[in-house]
């Protein structure tokens, strides 16, 4: 009981820093001149995906707020909250999506995901710039969020077996 | 394993562009002629954009233009330039937002009397 314990651990302390790292990586890629900038595709919610769909739920809480932690460090305070608010709405509907609904898929879990990361930072632009004028901005981010989501859904169903790999190679170390 | 795409998932896209359909069919296509631009969700300034030559305002670390029937922001001190790159503005409902100055621009419509600032 105890080693499966500690396999947890590590296994959630290696896929926080990933997508701390995924994150670093993100802010890398160039803006492009048909999206807004800031629409981005959020390569570390793969991770926080993962982590919902075979760590649990306090695991990924916790990659969650580490992620915001690090934005709020590198990047300010409005930073910080803008991915607290995206990922912690993305993160649950995540535990929800991928772990209660059986019938969506990864493409479907990753859009989902994005609008909800999406929905979250607008909510907090919302109460930092005090105007309605932020939701101007809604459609075009829902239609960027679908482009994305696909891209980070189709990414994660090509993972999946590498990162259960990594788990069970855990396992096998504290021989489990 | 969790299939890579299914029925459902299509039907969750379609929703989703469907309700970025609808919104963007909402949105009018009206000239406005009078721009707010707030900061901290209060209103800083009320401006018309009848005046033909360009006048510049500076809130906040970001600069905006207005004149000649639209309204933009120039430049901003900020680090992803989301306001920048929201354009020209000349039409009813169209905005420019600069969270991280909290400033933003947005155009009203054609009376001179501006709504109610909203305040967060």
């Amino acid at each position: 009981m105890k080693s499966v314990k500690i396999q947890k651990l590590t296994v959630t302390a290696l896929f926080t820093s990933l997508s701390v790292v995924l994150s670093i990586l993100e802010s890398f890629l160039p803006t492009f001149a048909i999206l807004p900038p800031g629409a981005k595709p959020g390569f570390s919610n793969i991770i926080v995906m993962f982590s919902a769909l075979s760590l649990g739920v306090p695991q990924t809480l916790f990659i969650v707020f580490a992620k915001a932690f690090f934005a709020f460090l590198t990047r300010g305070a409005v930073a910080g909250l803008m991915s607290l608010a995206g990922g912690f709405l993305s993160g649950i509907c995540m535990l929800i999506v991928l772990r209660r609904i059986k019938r969506i898929g990864c493409v479907g879990a990753g859009v989902l995901s994005a609008v909800c990361h999406n929905t979250g930072q607008l909510i907090v632009s919302f109460i930092t710039v005090g105007s309605t004028a932020v939701f101007g901005y809604a459609p075009v981010l829902l239609v960027v969020s679908v482009v994305t989501g696909v891209i980070t859904g189709a990414i994660l169903r090509a993972a999946i077996p590498y990162f259960n790999g990594l788990e069970k190679l855990f396992s096998k170390e504290m021989g489990k | 394993m969790k299939r890579l795409i299914t029925v459902s998932d299509f039907i969750v896209i379609g929703i989703i562009l469907l309700a970025a359909v609808l919104l963007l069919l909402f949105k009018s296509n009206e000239i406005g002629k009078t721009a707010v631009i707030r900061v901290d969700g209060k209103e800083y300034k009320t401006v018309s954009l009848t005046n033909d030559g360009k006048t510049e305002i500076s809130v906040n670390g970001v600069l905006i233009v207005y004149g000649g029937g639209e309204i933009y922001v120039e430049n901003s001190t900020c680090h992803d330039k989301i306001c920048v790159n929201a354009g020209h503005l000349s039409k009813k409902g169209q905005s420019a937002v600069c969270v991280p100055n909290r400033v933003s621009v947005e155009i009203v419509g054609n009376d001179k009397s501006a709504p109610k600032a909203v305040t967060g």
